[in-house]
This record gives structure tokens, C-alpha cells and sequence, in this order.
């Protein structure tokens, strides 16, 4: 008992201490004073009795996810490969670099898809939309004329079964126009139109990733 | 069950590591952006963090997509970590941070799909541990949002009052409000808990 501090021993106090002394969590200086205080004190007694149960049910009682977590990685891992690998921050937007994917990175690609594929998620849907005369002839002019946007952009890809005319819609909906892409995977990068409103790109990708026809959505870093 | 035969502190849902040792672990991930160590970090957080959502009522859904968003931002921002708090309240911040954004976009659409899902798995051993556990999560569930995840922290997590205080954004004595507040409603909702009678039901 060389605690030299202030020993408020008073019941409320001792009594808002009461949760960290069951958790284990109390701070050093007060442990011994809280302590001290319980012992001559009924009603904390009483208290550390009835919360004690419920800390430990608490604990016990909870759903675990357990059985989804691998999955929940490997989908996070394939968003990381999938930003980091197809548009390098630098290279990002800028034009001489837009014409030609280098291969690595479409292996890359190619093994993010893999992943995807294999935890049960549709397969990157580019093809269908690489391979649409309509949709080549509307991204040429952006892709060729692209410049780095000013306010908050994201980058995307759209799933096998998107139209132009949900393109068209997605765009509208979060107020975005394609200033990027396509780029090898089918990459595209679309900004705010207009950049006075105050959303960020984190939020942006965020909505779009509830739409379906969206199968990557990562915010561009400004 | 008897309650007073339970008096030792429920070992707390911790991490095994020291927030040292996970340190060291976002330390590899800053400098050498190792996945392996990224992979440790998050397997160490993902029950966690899957706890503390769904006790927010956080839809199953949203729940994998708040932790990923999560260690997204771990991943991306790992080097400018600086450490003046730990490790643990600092990813659980983000977390919590996240989804009170999520459920306030939320409470702007139309109710959807049910918090809970058929690949939930609830750990209660027996018929009876199942049904005090749904006595329980009925009281908890009978809570303002910040003082249910005051109780979480708290008992669930194992974390100290200054520890949540940085998690929520909060002063240490708004912590120890919302504990005082939870703890007397609790014992109104569920009186079997206040009455000490070791009868849960
Ligand atoms: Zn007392």
C-alpha cells in the first residue's frame, strides 16, 4: 500500500471503475483503491456480481463469421492486386500511357480474375464490353483526349452483361463522366462532373460498388 | 447457473499479439508491402471487427464490406500510421467510423435484407446457452447505438476506458457515462440480471 495518489475511495467513481475491473482493463493507480473501496462496499459487490454474468455472456453469445473470412480476404486481396497492378498511381492518367497495356500487367489482371473466378464471383466481365463496336467508338475520343481530373475520380470496371445504355445510366446517377479507359481490363476512369459538390471519391466507389453491374470500383488518389 | 460462482474475469476477445508485435507486423506491410503479414493483421481483426459490426446491427453484407474497406485503408495508408495510439484503436476507429457513415446512408433507403444470415454461426454450446444469449442480445438490443458499443468495447473486446474513448471519438468520462447509463437500463429490461437470482430466464 505505497500508493501515494489520491485515493478517492468515493462509491460512484469506484462504481464507473467497475466494467474495467471485470475486464482486466483498470488503470494501475486505480485498481487498488477501487479494490479497497468494493470490499467495504455492499452495493459494489452486489454490482460486480450482476455484471460479471453479462460481461461473460456477452462474450460467449455472438455470432462469429469464422467460416467467411478466407473468402472476405481473398475478395479484398483481388481489389488490392486489381488497383495496384492495372493502373500504377503515376501512370494513372496520363495519355502516351493509355494506348498500350504492358503484358505484366495484364497477367496480373489475369490472375486477379482468376482469384475472382475462383471465390465465386463472375469472372472481370471486359470482353463483351471491349468487344462492342458502339462502345469503341464512344471511348476512342476519351480515351485519346484524356486529362488528369481535377476533383475526386474513380476508377471501374463494368460486369460482362452492362449495356451502354446502363453505362450510361450509372454515369448520370452518381453525376460522373468517363475521363479514362478503356484500358486493358476494361478499366475505366470516370470523375465527378461537377467538382464543386463535396463528395469524396472513397464515397463515390463506395456507391457504385452497390450497383451489380459494377464489378470494380477503387477511388483515385488525387 | 449460479452467479456467483463466476468470479473471474471472462478472458476478453483480445488480440494474441502485443499491440508490439502488430506493430511490427504494419511495419512490414509499410515497407516491404508484404501480404503475408497483411494477411495475419487482418485474420487478427476480422472476428472482431465482424462482432463489433453485427452488435451495431450492421448488415451481413455491409459487415465484410466495412472490414475490407477497412484494411483497405490499412493497406493503403500503413506507412502513415504514427502511432500515437495503439495499433487496435486506431483500425477499429476506421471500422466504426465507416459504418456509422453506412448506416446513416442507410437509414435514407428502404429497409432491406435481414441483419442476420443463414452462414451466421452462433457459438453458444447448448439449447440454453442459445436462449440466454437471445435474452441478452434482446436487452442489448433495447440500447442507444453508442452505449451498446460502449458495452462491447468494454466486456466483448476487452479494451480500456481511455482505449474506447480514442475509438469513439469520445472524452474517457462520455465512455464511462454510456457504461453507467447501459448498465441501468439493462438491469430495467432484464431484471433477472439485476435480481441476482442466477435464473436468466
Ligand atoms: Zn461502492
Amino acid at each position: 500500500m505505497s500508493h501515494s495518489g489520491r485515493i478517492p475511495d468515493t462509491h460512484a467513481e469506484a462504481w464507473a471503475l467497475l466494467p474495467f475491473l471485470i475486464n482486466g482493463r483498470i488503470a494501475a493507480e486505480d485498481r487498488e483503491w477501487v479494490e479497497l473501496h468494493v470490499q467495504s462496499c455492499e452495493e459494489c459487490r452486489r454490482e460486480l456480481e450482476t455484471q460479471r454474468p453479462l460481461a461473460k455472456e456477452m462474450r460467449d453469445s455472438l455470432p462469429s463469421y469464422a467460416s467467411s473470412e478466407q473468402r472476405a480476404f481473398a475478395k479484398l486481396w483481388t481489389r488490392i492486386e486489381a488497383s495496384e497492378s492495372a493502373v500504377p498511381a503515376d501512370e494513372d492518367v496520363a495519355p502516351v500511357r493509355v494506348a498500350g497495356t504492358a503484358p505484366r500487367r495484364t497477367v496480373r489482371w489475369l490472375a486477379a480474375a482468376v482469384i475472382v473466378q475462383a471465390i465465386g464471383l463472375a469472372l472481370l466481365g471486359v470482353t463483351a464490353l471491349n468487344n462492342s463496336e458502339e462502345l469503341r467508338g464512344e471511348f476512342k475520343t476519351v480515351t485519346n483526349g484524356e486529362v488528369r481530373p481535377l476533383g475526386p475520380a474513380v476508377r471501374l470496371v463494368f460486369t460482362a452483361d452492362t449495356s451502354m445504355a446502363d453505362v450510361t445510366e450509372i454515369l448520370a446517377r452518381h453525376q460522373l463522366e468517363l475521363v479514362g479507359g478503356p484500358r486493358g481490363a476494361g478499366v475505366f476512369t470516370a470523375a465527378l462532373a461537377d467538382t464543386t459538390e463535396e463528395i469524396s471519391a472513397e464515397r463515390i466507389a463506395t456507391d457504385l460498388r452497390a450497383n451489380a453491374h459494377v464489378q470494380f470500383a477503387e477511388p483515385v488518389s488525387q | 447457473m449460479a452467479l456467483k460462482s463466476i468470479d473471474t474475469a471472462p478472458a476478453p476477445l483480445r488480440s494474441a499479439l502485443t499491440d508490439q508485435q502488430e506493430r511490427e507486423l504494419l511495419a512490414r506491410i509499410a515497407e516491404k508491402r508484404e501480404q503475408a503479414a497483411f494477411r495475419e493483421l487482418y485474420g487478427i481483426y476480422y472476428q472482431r471487427l465482424t462482432r463489433l459490426l453485427s452488435r451495431m446491427s450492421m448488415r451481413r453484407e455491409d459487415i465484410e464490406e466495412i472490414i475490407n474497406d477497412t484494411f483497405w485503408v490499412v493497406w493503403t495508408k500503413a506507412s502513415e500510421f504514427r502511432g500515437a495510439s495503439q495499433l487496435s484503436t486506431w483500425i477499429i476507429g476506421i471500422a466504426y467510423r465507416r459504418a456509422l457513415n453506412t448506416l446513416r446512408r442507410e437509414r435514407l433507403r428502404p429497409v432491406g435484407s435481414e441483419p442476420i444470415s443463414e452462414d451466421m454461426i452462433s457459438t453458444p454450446s447448448s439449447a440454453q446457452g442459445e436462449e440466454r444469449s437471445q435474452w441478452i442480445q434482446q436487452g442489448l438490443d433495447k440500447l442507444p447505438l453508442e452505449q451498446r458499443l460502449a458495452l462491447e468495447l468494454t466486456y466483448t473486446m476487452g479494451h480500456s476506458c481511455e482505449e474506447i474513448a480514442t475509438i469513439l471519438s469520445c472524452p474517457v468520462n462520455t465512455v464511462k457515462t454510456r457504461l453507467f447509463r447501459a448498465r441501468e437500463t439493462l438491469k430495467n429490461v432484464l431484471p433477472a440480471l439485476a435480481g441476482g437470482s442466477g435464473d436468466f430466464t
